[in-house]
């Protein structure tokens, strides 16, 4: 779908360039920010000459269908979170392991440098698409309803908790006792209305959008999760794209990482400042824990997946 | 690319395509005209419009209703009725109408509601000698509350879509779809003079107590399925196997009308009721990517907005803009194309979204019964072995009827709000 | 024709029979906390898109596909057999084009895992190809049975 004006499609610098960038979120979310300022930046230093459209709020497809898309054109750009994307290249599921990052900078420093290389080599390789970019988004923590008021982790036993499908979570939640569930957002919530589940885990800013307030009232920082994005573009479009302009793309998206990712930190915070506002209410127990599970759960996911390579990668960086 | 969509979709629709086909066709066109897009975007977006847990609640919903049709539980659900309701002009078209309410609050999809209602209704209205046109009409108006009165096929894919409350949504129907029954009624009344229609003498209170206590066991699956939501222990998409399973019983065990050979058949015919209308949203999967590709959502938004910025006023244009593209598509693939269209307009124009939802829902549900293309209403007729040009004297008062009560809602919110708001935790 | 409707018919009550159980399993599981059943959401959705697929044999057959006969009624014979050719034409291009191109797209994904269950993605996608060779027999029968008869009643188009 990189539509080219031109006939020929020679590539000439004169060539206008038109870009598809797909994604799920809304256009007020701080990721959704990043994909229109990457578009302003880069028709403003061409003169117009490359566009590209956002088509956010999952317009043109959730996140799987868009990485598809990458690889059958219909699509030249997309965010996949990586929780998705590890489903295609299972090594990238290892940060979404359990207190696996310190801080979103640690996470932001330690995906910038030698990690992130192999990753984005690695995926090229193996799912046939080219990520351009990998940074963190948020700490993902649990939600309890009104009701549900816990004084330890141990209170966690037994509780229904909506979770995202993926394996690091639900195993990390499985060791504190929970039962999880996989419910669509939108049946989330109102499960959590009726008590179906008694809570969900999230991060901050999706959770400020949907209005959480009205039926979660505890938040407990079990920070089991430093979620990440990717921006991926398909490889025949990159391909397309004369040396000059990938490497326009590239500088462009870079400033526009940048500009995300102070955004991200703020509005992390802001979204937290939000809902106690709300009247959310921050459970202050100790989720010590969560160390011993975490370290368990990682132990087992990296063997499983024979990502020992990865992690050494991590602990050399963390040094 | 629009272009060669829209034109080649309604030409093909026009000289009898399957609707599904259609969609599918004239994708396929607009992508030979555009040629920048591949065409495994085909096959994608049809399954990536039917991979989804909460159309799920088709299948099972759909063989809820059959089971309930087969199983002897529809029979004395119309048993119930017509001990109520039967004795009075127009009667069999009134306990038509009072059956599919009661039905509705057990089963999600107008097309199942049409189907078990129908089996039984249908007959015996032809029998009374009601023109087959007026017996359809009243037939498919009234499953159509299905999807007004909770659970609600549409209503979960619409709260899916937009990430609003399935139960508010659910409660919201609750008022204006017994209103649009009660309106129904008064109209098949007035039919039924108007024809004279009439019907037997009134039954005694014996009789109607009888019919009430063999009705019992299907009287009670409202309570449980909508309580059971309400009560958390299943989600709404999850209420349709509850449905399945206790009418599975109640007709195996309690009744005893349904036996394993009886329930082979009912499951191909659901199956393939199911394929029915999810071949119609694997269509509008595709359709509904291309529209949203080609930036048609936008345009609509933003002329519906140029036009009025009072909320009142764009809510009607929206009710108006809904109804008339129902008439050429189905209520779920319009769902699926134009909830994530409509949903943001609620944040610009500061509606609560679960009101504006149920607008919405209402809306849509009319694209189910609106000719030329009206799934509900095809079936309606088709059960009655007739053709569509036989309802079109009666379809238009009956349409108004329903569509008047939307316009209610939009004058009045607290039609749809006022339940909701005593009914739910804020 | 009938020995294929027969294993369609019994293919789609074999799916549409585990369907029913897995959601049951999901709630019930749920209810009575019984240990982590976290697969019972993803099978669902699985073997709802083969359900739909297989059950749109039977759907053709009957002449259950839902359209607008309000034209097509009126037209008379001999122009009627000409736009129902036409639009046959049509039905089956795209129902090739969902074989061939479903195929692919079966085949592209068939490294890709699903999330819980762990199983081929392809697998699932296989679904679509399978369901478009059926329809497109469906289909091509039922266009020669109304070539021949324009007003069949097809409702027991059936295996039985
Ligand atoms: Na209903
Ligand atoms: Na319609």
């Amino acid at each position: 779908a990189c539509g080219s004006s031109s006939n020929g499609g020679s590539g000439s610098s004169s060539d206008k360039i038109v870009l598809k960038f797909g994604h799920h979120l809304s256009e007020n979310h701080t990721l959704g920010k990043q994909a229109t300022l990457f578009a302003e930046k880069i028709a403003e230093k061409t003169d117009g000459r490359i566009t590209v459209d956002v088509y956010a709020n999952g317009q043109i497809g959730d996140q799987r269908d868009l990485i598809e898309g990458l690889k059958i054109g219909t699509v030249d750009m997309s965010l996949g979170d990586t929780a998705v994307v590890s489903n295609y290249y299972t090594p990238l599921g290892i940060l979404d392991l359990p207190q696996m990052f310190d801080s979103m900078e640690e996470g932001m420093e330690i995906v910038s440098g030698e990690l992130g290389d192999v990753f984005k080599k690695e995926i090229e390789e193996q799912i046939g698409i080219k990520t351009l970019v990998i940074e963190p988004v948020g700490y993902r923590f649990t939600v309890l309803g009104k009701d549900k008021k816990v004084s330890s982790l141990d209170d966690f036993n037994g509780l229904k908790l909506r979770t995202l499908e993926s394996p690091q979570i639900v195993g990390t939640f499985k060791e504190l006792g929970v039962q999880t569930v996989a419910l669509p957002t939108g049946e989330a919530l109102s499960a959590m209305e009726t008590g179906v589940v008694d809570g969900l885990e999230s991060n901050a800013e999706f959770l400020s959008t949907i209005n959480i307030w009205d039926l979660g009232k505890y938040i407990v920082e079990t920070n089991h999760n430093l979620t990440f994005e990717t921006i991926n573009i398909s490889t025949a479009t990159w391909a397309k794209l004369s040396a000059e302009d990938q490497k326009l793309v590239l500088e462009t998206l870079d400033e526009s990482v940048d500009a995300y990712f102070q955004d991200s930190l703020a509005a992390n915070v802001s979204a937290r400042e939000l809902m106690e506002e709300k009247g959310m209410e921050t459970l202050d127990i100790d989720v010590s824990r969560m160390d011993p599970i975490s370290e368990k759960v990682t132990e087992g996911y990296v063997k499983d997946n024979k990502l020992e390579k990865y992690h050494e990668i991590i602990k050399k960086a963390k040094e | 690319m629009l272009i060669v969509l829209v034109i080649s979709f309604l030409l093909l629709i026009t000289i009898g395509v399957p609707i599904a086909f259609a969609m599918g066709a004239s994708s396929l066109f607009s992508l030979f005209a555009d040629g920048g897009l591949g065409l495994a975007l085909i096959p994608q977006r049809m399954f990536t419009g039917i991979n989804s847990f909460a159309l799920l609640a088709i299948p099972l919903f759909v063989l809820a209703g059959s089971i309930m049709e087969h199983g002897g539980i529809s029979r004395r659900l119309v048993n119930f009725s017509n001990a109520l309701v039967g004795y009075i002009s127009g009667g069999l078209g009134l306990s038509t109408v009072l059956t599919s309410i009661v039905f509705a609050g057990v089963s999600g999809s107008a097309a199942a509601d049409t189907a078990a209602v129908g089996s039984v209704m249908m007959p015996a209205m032809k029998k009374k000698g009601y023109p087959t046109g007026l017996a359809a009409t009243i037939l498919a108006c009234a499953g159509s509350l299905g999807p007004i009165i909770p659970p609600s096929l549409t209503m979960i894919l619409y709260a899916v879509i937009t990430n609003v409350s399935i139960v508010g949504l659910f409660i919201s129907g609750i008022i204006p779809g017994l209103l649009m029954g009660l309106g129904l009624m008064l109209l098949t009344y007035y039919f039924g003079r108007k024809l004279n229609l009439k019907e037997d003498g009134k039954p005694s209170f014996k009789e109607i107590s009888k019919a009430t206590v063999e009705a019992v066991w299907a009287l009670i699956m409202p309570l449980i399925v909508l309580g059971g939501i309400v009560l958390g222990y299943f989600t709404a998409t999850e209420a349709g196997v509850i449905a399945v399973v206790y009418a599975l019983v109640i007709s195996m065990f309690v009744y005893k009308e349904l036996d394993m050979k009886g329930l082979y058949k009912v499951f191909v015919e659901s199956a393939a009721t199911t394929s029915m209308i999810a071949v119609i949203i694997a269509g509008a999967g595709i359709l509904g990517w291309l529209v949203a590709f080609g930036k048609l959502p936008l345009m609509v938004v933003g002329f519906l907005t140029s036009i009025t910025d009072n909320p009142t006023l764009l809510l009607l244009l929206i009710v108006v803009f809904i109804v008339f593209l129902g008439m050429f598509i189905e209520t779920i693939a319009a769902t699926i194309i134009l909830a994530p269209i409509l949903a943001p307009l609620v944040v610009t124009i500061g509606y609560d979204p679960i009101y504006f939802g149920f607008v919405i829902v209402a809306s849509l549900v009319f694209a189910g019964i609106t000719p030329p293309v009206g799934a509900i209403l095809n079936i309606a007729v088709g059960i009655g072995k007739g053709k569509l040009k036989e309802t079109i004297p009666y379809v238009i008062p009956y349409f108004l009827v329903m569509l008047a009560v939307v316009v209610l809602v939009v004058f009045v919110p607290q039609v749809a709000t006022y339940l909701p708001s005593i009914l739910l935790p804020q | 024709m009938k020995h294929l409707a027969k294993i369609a018919d019994t293919l789609s009550v074999i799916l549409f029979a585990l369907l029913v159980a897995d959601v049951f399993l999901q709630v019930l599981a749920r209810l009575f906390k019984i240990s982590n059943v976290t697969w019972t959401e993803e099978l669902s959705r699985f073997l709802f898109v083969w359900l739909i697929f297989i059950g749109a044999f039977t759907m053709i057959r009957r002449g259950m596909n839902i359209r607008f006969d309000l034209v097509e009624d009126v037209l008379p014979t001999k122009v009627w057999k000409i736009t129902f050719t036409i639009g046959n034409i049509c039905s089956l291009l795209f129902l090739v084009v969902i074989a061939f191109y479903g195929s692919q797209l079966a085949i592209m994904n068939m490294t890709q895992l699903s999330p819980v269950m762990q199983i081929p993605m392809g697998l699932v996608y296989a679904a679509l190809p399978v369901g478009a060779i059926l329809m497109i027999a469906a289909q091509i029968e039922l266009y020669f049975k109304l070539m021949k008869n324009r007003g069949e009643n097809l409702a027991h188009s059936s295996s039985d």
